[in-house]
């Protein structure tokens, strides 16, 4: 019997080639769809549960709260909080911190260094999570201060085939570079850890890396802490513990500020698997996940395959005709309903496998693509356990697809199927329509979401932004501050790099101009943010960079009032600062020249000039008011708080008008390597990290687009089956029009009349989805283009236009069909 | 076997009932060659129809074996189906996917007989009806004819009690149908009762007896006699 079924379905499937592929294709593009969705969203899902210890571990943070909205809430952590967690509370078993720095990697007597992201470690840190050393013992590794694990993938980088095991890279700590040995190797950290590395070296190097103060001060934050607590603990619990121990080396060295009932400075346990989704706590090193992304791509996949399954159902009901006469049969000879039921249902099951391999086959295909829109490294792994779900999915969805037409197949009658009485089905097919509907709805809404997104990357791109983005390359010194060596000193030393680059490359006339700066525009976490409060205690915020007296003019920044610096003006050095137009209007100051900053406690300083608003941030923040100075002291002297949130590290600008980059940019490098004596030579070009600021969006854009070209697919494989639906139902009618005289544009548009409808429905239902969404993106970017109607009434026109081009392919076929065929009865 | 009791079949529409068929009584025995006749939409198709509980009669009593089948249930009718009565049709109605021997076949799957019996039953059906060359056709390249053998064969395969033929040669020309026709006196003559429904008085000289329907009413006459 099986057997039998078996080859009935199979050579219906090839009897009706077209219908098989549209609807099998259909099925699978949905399937691929939720497969690649369901991939990113269980990756997100399952961040750090792969540790066997996942539900002791927790990462502390801290809550400083100060009143008048000073609040300071950060998971990075003062140094010392992990060793008085362990001292204080004995449910902790065991700690480690995390801390990234910057370093140089080279190899042992090599002179060829890269730059990497260090992380620094307690030797608990082997214990307390699953990554597993390949090499080493986990007691040992960091007996020594002088020890690296290298992961896989940093042995294959700085080792390749060689055994690394005590092999020395040396790593610059501080200002110095000091040897390492390997002593270990480690698993590379999975896609879905928060906790990610290359190398590891001891906690016990911190003395060389954090200031005396950093190491002991409870008002600096720089490594995460992580906490395994013992079994049967939660961190509920611990809640109390945990501000009476805040509250007692608080108290030890600040007095009463910090009183166990004033809950001032608190520290809590965030559990770790919550630490990728959980947007009320801070990010610490990694970056957290809105997790309302996993659910509404969640809720797509799952509606893009429901939608599949209609389409499914819908051409197979409109196929149903055809297969009546078999059920007829069938029942004459005595099968039961129930027969029938299992036979169309297998039918789908079989049609269901088909696309289900297909699908995966054309998800393995999109992996890639979808990894780079993503940003993730997912894979398809068929495990045991995959395939036992895609089995039981394909049981579901030939479920879902399957059991209405074969419910309906079923029940067909034998004397109304030989009489040719047979209603295919009701007149009503609302939820077909609807379905219908809601498909275009989505397609209209991601069509019109894609054309306003570009269009918005198009303002980006090409608003003028206030200074000069085009020919101008950044380079990156490796002069970092740290214990001992001061910002001013830093600065000082790079103001001479750039002398000597600047007089190095003097004979190339391509080069216009240099600038040093401590940041320049773009820089991914904005320039240094301060605050200071007036006499009257109203406090005032501002950015301000440091700057050299070329910075303006190599920017080619607008100065509306005063003047820029000039080397003519030797106090220019000392006390005078540019402001941007957005401080004065903050200020409300008639005549900013001559003006100081109205901060109690700032040297003696001088606005000389104001300059335009130009963007030196990216377009999502309005610009915030500015102010430039060279001499950092003017603005260190008066200001209560700072706030780096990159690294200041100074940087060299430089405006080129060359036609032969390449050729330019190894001019540049061959002075670089003179003046500094083979630092490493890390450039960006200004237009291009214009243009990166906006990758996301970029990466939107691609989604949307992507998603849109999806679900017109499955649109019109929705469509496509209403209609031949449709035709079935009115074979009769269509012939008898004919018949009467109409021509083959008439019944064109008789059929072509109901669908507009439909699309015309979904136009509605979709301008203002589109609308509230699109405007809550754009508010997003402080700068942004207005929706016009236009944009979307395109919207509306081309799936218009891609919903006839579908219906009159069926349309045309109908009228096609002689009348007598149509008409004609047994 | 049979027995009809003040059978009628009526459609309702607003204001007016159609009738199909009107009190008809009609006992049929075992072993019986019928031939029901009788003019387009006299209701002779309904009859079969009903007779094959493929339809239900509006009011009346219809008894077969002695059961009265208006209480049988869905599973009881198809048990029926499947052994006791056979369908042969005008247009054939084999399914256009199956090989003649799978359509032939096919009767037997629902009855689960296994696979063994089933192969030496259709081999013989096969055999006995000399379709052996063409068991591997499909029924789109056989001839009219040759579709309808099939058609019996496959009706008759379950071995039913009953063969119920709704105008079996109406799409035949005359040698087939005569070949149809001995076919079915054959059977008939190994016990199977068989109803047919025909136009043809020359078809209707096969059966033993013949009944006159006329718009709905069993009659004595020749119905076609105006």
């Amino acid at each position: 019997m099986l057997k039998n079924y078996f080859k009935i379905a199979l050579r219906n499937l090839f009897k009706h080639k077209v219908y098989s592929f549209i609807n099998i294709f259909g099925l699978a593009v949905g399937i691929a769809c939720c497969l690649l969705i369901g991939l990113y969203v269980q990756n997100e899902w399952s961040f750090d549960e792969f540790h066997s210890n996942s539900d002791r571990l927790y990462r502390a943070w801290v809550h400083e709260d100060y009143g008048n909205d000073e609040i300071y809430f950060n998971s990075n952590t003062p140094i010392i909080l992990a060793s008085t967690l362990e001292n204080n509370i004995p449910e902790v078993g065991a700690t480690t911190r995390f801390s990234n720095i910057t370093s140089l990697v080279r190899r042992f007597e090599q002179d060829e260094s890269t730059s990497e992201t260090v992380n620094v470690v307690d030797p608990a840190f082997f214990e307390m999570f699953d990554f597993t050393l390949i090499h080493g013992n986990s007691d040992v590794v960091f007996e020594n201060p002088g020890s690296v694990v290298l992961t896989e993938e940093a042995v294959t980088q700085y080792f390749g085939n060689q055994n690394p095991l005590q092999q020395v890279l040396s790593l610059q700590i501080g200002d110095e570079f000091e040897d390492f040995i390997v002593t270990g190797v480690i698993q590379d950290p999975p896609v879905n850890s928060s906790i990610q590395f290359d190398l590891l070296i001891p906690f016990s190097n911190s003395p060389k890396i954090f200031s005396e103060g950093a190491r002991t001060s409870w008002f600096s934050v720089s490594p995460e802490t992580y906490v395994l607590l013992d079994e049967n603990t939660r961190a509920e619990e611990l809640e109390s513990k945990l501000s009476s121990m805040m509250a007692s080396v608080l108290g030890e060295e600040y007095g009463d500020e910090f009183n166990e009932s004033g809950l001032i400075y608190t520290v809590g346990l965030q559990p770790i698997t919550d630490i990728h989704l959980n947007t009320d706590i801070p990010a610490g090193i990694a970056p957290v996940s809105d997790p309302s992304y996993s659910y509404i791509l969640g809720a797509i996949a799952i509606l893009v395959l429901l939608i599949a399954c209609v389409n499914f159902m819908t051409l197979s009901l409109s196929r149903s005709t055809s297969r009546a006469k078999e059920v007829g049969i069938r029942k004459t000879i005595g099968a039961e309903r129930q027969h029938l039921m299992y036979q169309f249902w297998g039918e789908a099951f079989l049609m269901t496998t088909i696309a289900l391999g297909i699908g995966v086959f054309i998800a393995e295909l999109l992996l890639p693509q979808f990894n780079a829109l993503s940003g993730t490294e997912l894979q398809l792994f068929f495990s045991f356990k995959v395939l036992v779900l895609l089995f039981s999915s394909a049981l579901f969805v030939s479920m879902i697809s399957g059991i209405y037409p074969a419910l309906i197949l079923s029940g067909f009658k034998p004397v109304q199927i030989f009489k040719g009485q047979l209603k295919v089905t009701g007149e009503k097919n609302l939820f077909r329509q609807s379905m219908v509907v809601f498909q275009f709805t989505l397609s209209i809404a991601l069509i019109a979401g894609t054309l306003i997104i570009g269009n918005q990357l198009d303002y980006m791109r090409s608003k003028d932004l206030g200074y000069q983005k085009d020919q101008v390359v950044v380079l990156t010194t490796d002069l970092n501050a740290g214990p001992g060596n001061p910002l001013m000193n830093v600065l000082e030393n790079a103001s001479q790099l750039t002398d000597r680059l600047e007089s190095e490359l003097s004979a190339s006339s391509d080069i216009s101009r240099m600038s040093m700066s401590s940041f320049t525009p773009v820089q991914t976490g904005g320039w240094i943010g301060a605050d200071f409060r007036e006499s009257n205690d109203r406090k005032r915020e501002f950015n301000f960079n440091i700057v050299d007296h070329n910075f303006v003019e190599t920017y080619g920044i607008q100065i509306i009032h005063g003047r820029g610096f000039t080397e003519e003006n030797p106090s220019d050095q000392r006390r005078a600062i540019l402001v941007n137009q957005a401080l004065v209007d903050d200020y409300g100051w008639e005549n900013p020249i001559g003006m100081q900053l109205p901060g109690p406690n700032f040297e003696d300083h001088e606005i000389v000039g104001v300059v335009e608003n130009f963007n030196y941030e990216s377009l999502h923040t309005p610009v915030e008011p500015l102010v430039l100075t060279i001499n950092t002291g003017v603005i260190f002297s008066g200001i209560d708080n700072i706030n780096f949130s990159a690294s200041p590290t100074p940087r060299i600008s430089i405006q080129f008008s060359s036609e032969d980059l390449p050729l330019l940019m190894d001019r540049i490098e061959k002075s670089w390597a003179t003046v500094t004596g083979g630092s490493p030579f890390n450039y960006t070009f200004v237009d291009q990290a214009v243009n990166n600021q906006y990758r996301q969006e970029q990466r939107l854009s691609q989604i949307v687009l992507f998603g849109s070209i999806l679900t017109i697919v499955i649109a019109c494989l929705g469509l496509f089956g209403l209609a031949s639906l449709m035709i079935v139902r009115r074979t009769k009618e269509i012939g008898v029009r004919k018949v009467l005289g109409a021509t083959s544009y008439n019944i064109v548009l008789l059929v072509n009349k109901e669908f507009t409808k439909l699309v015309g429905i979904a136009f509605l239902i979709a301008v203002p989805i589109v609308w509230y969404l699109m405007s809550r993106w754009l508010q997003n970017f402080a700068y942004r283009i207005d929706i016009g109607l236009g944009i979307i009434l395109l919207a509306g026109i081309s799936a218009l236009i891609i919903a006839w081009l579908t219906v009159s392919y069926q349309s045309l076929k109908a009228t096609l069909v002689n009348p007598i065929d149509s008409l004609r009865s047994e | 076997m049979i027995q009809l009791n003040n059978i009628y079949k009526y459609i309702d529409k607003r204001f007016q009932r159609t009738f199909i068929l009107k009190d008809v009584n009609l006992q049929i025995k075992e072993g019986e060659f019928i031939t029901i006749m009788g003019p387009s939409g006299a209701g002779k198709s309904t009859l079969l129809n009903i007779l094959g509980f493929l339809d239900d009669p509006s009011e009346g009593e219809y008894l077969f074996l002695d059961e009265t089948v208006h209480n049988l249930s869905e599973k009881r009718k198809s048990d029926y189906h499947k052994s006791h009565i056979g369908f042969v049709f005008q247009a054939y109605h084999l399914i256009d996917e199956l090989t003649v021997y799978e359509n032939i076949e096919m009767p037997l799957l629902y009855r689960k007989i296994k696979s063994k019996q089933r192969k030496a039953m259709v081999a013989d059906i096969l055999d006995r009806f000399n379709i052996v060359a063409k068991k591997d056709l499909f029924p789109p390249q056989l001839s009219g004819g040759q579709q309808q053998v099939v058609g019996v064969a496959r009706a008759i395969i379950g071995s039913p009690k009953l063969l119920l033929a709704d105008e079996p040669t109406g799409n035949l020309h005359s040698e087939q149908s005569e070949q149809i026709m001995e076919m079915f006196k054959k059977l008939n003559e190994e016990g199977v009762t068989i109803i047919q429904v025909t136009h043809s008085e020359k078809m209707a000289g096969y059966g033993n007896r013949i009944v006159n329907l006329k718009d709905g009413v069993l009659v004595e006459e020749n119905p076609y006699d105006e």
